[in-house]
């Protein structure tokens, strides 16, 4: 059964289109959680499934002009945000200026994942939904309502404190 | 760290959840009413045959116990000192012509109203509904009828169909 058929189905109550979307969409919506959530990924788990339950709360409204994934991402991005807010106000209130990284010890280099879970949350979702998932400026503008030029900035700002981080050449 | 996107291309997307997971968001969505609730195979193959019983139930009973259409009307008058049989001896007659004969009730003496007065002075006192095929049927279970013995008139008519 093709997408669209499974979310008519899942629209009408029925489980088993609902599984079937979870068994398509959960694994890269968990780790996407995971990794928006840095610090917290803990939290993605309930992060998940107050996602789906969202998206089936809300379900009527999808009008197919993204794909469910994106539309899926774009409701996983307010969870995130919400969470954040809750146990971590601070940290989602900050910009990338008021945001001091702690320092890693000397001749010590941090992995990737790592790395990017310390960065800053608007700085994540570029850099998470860009590079990682493969999400388009345009795209990225929709889901997290800013328009290209900002995520075109965030993720090079992103790329550049990921290099801080790691310890590779700048532009 | 050369090429950024390259380099985070080739991490981990996807991880998969807890087991647990779909379960607790499926109950979560069937207490909002989001998700019917899904039943055992077992238990969908029993409703299944439930479903076919029932559909398939007025066919059975239809062609079982067809309701008999009665095409003949079969008057009973009792002429003026007229003995008559037993109601039991009637009945029993009918029961006996089954399935010819499918209905019939025996009519008070007392008239409820009458437009105008009667002619006759044979009472109509009762009838059967005769389920026949045609006219020559009819007519044989008339004059088998037991009124006719006790010196009843009878009257055969066709029902207007």
């Amino acid at each position: 059964m093709d997408e669209r058929k499974l979310v008519a189905a899942f629209l009408e109550g029925e489980e088993r289109a609902f599984r079937a979307l979870y068994d398509l969409h959960a694994p890269s919506l968990y780790a996407f959680l995971s990794r928006l959530l840095g610090r917290h990924k803990h939290e993605a788990d309930d992060a998940l499934q107050d996602v789906w339950l969202r998206a089936a709360r809300d379900l009527g409204r999808f009008r197919g002009q993204s794909s469910f994934r994106t539309w899926l991402f774009g409701i996983a991005v307010n969870r995130c945000r919400e969470i954040l807010r809750l146990v971590s106000p601070l940290e989602s209130e900050l910009n990338e200026d008021d945001l001091r990284t702690e320092p890693e010890p000397v001749g010590e280099r941090i992995d990737l994942e790592r790395a990017i879970a310390r960065l800053p949350l608007r700085f994540r979702e570029a850099v998470v939904l860009h590079d990682v998932y493969q999400h388009t400026h345009a795209e990225i503008a929709v889901l997290l309502q800013i328009d290209e030029g900002t995520s075109k900035s965030n993720l090079s700002r992103a790329r550049a404190r990921l290099r801080d981080f790691i310890g590779g050449p700048h532009d | 760290m050369t090429d950024d996107s390259n380099d985070l291309r080739g991490i981990r997307r996807e991880t998969t959840p807890p087991d647990r997971t779909v379960d607790a968001i499926a109950k979560r969505l069937r207490r909002e009413g989001l998700l019917r609730r899904r039943l055992p195979r077992r238990v969908w193959l029993l409703a299944a045959a439930i479903a076919m019983i029932l559909v398939a139930t007025p066919f059975i009973v239809n062609h079982e116990q067809k309701t008999p259409q009665p095409r003949y009307i079969l008057l009973l008058y009792e002429p003026a000192g007229f003995a008559g049989g037993s109601r039991a001896e009637y009945a029993h007659w009918a029961h006996q012509m089954s399935p010819l004969v499918v209905g019939g009730e025996e009519l008070s003496n007392d008239v409820v109203m009458a437009s105008s007065p009667t002619r006759s002075n044979e009472h109509l006192t009762g009838y059967f509904l005769i389920d026949a095929r045609d006219d020559a049927t009819a007519e044989r279970v008339a004059r088998n009828c037991p009124h006719l013995r006790h010196g009843g008139v009878v009257v055969l008519r066709r029902i207007v169909l």
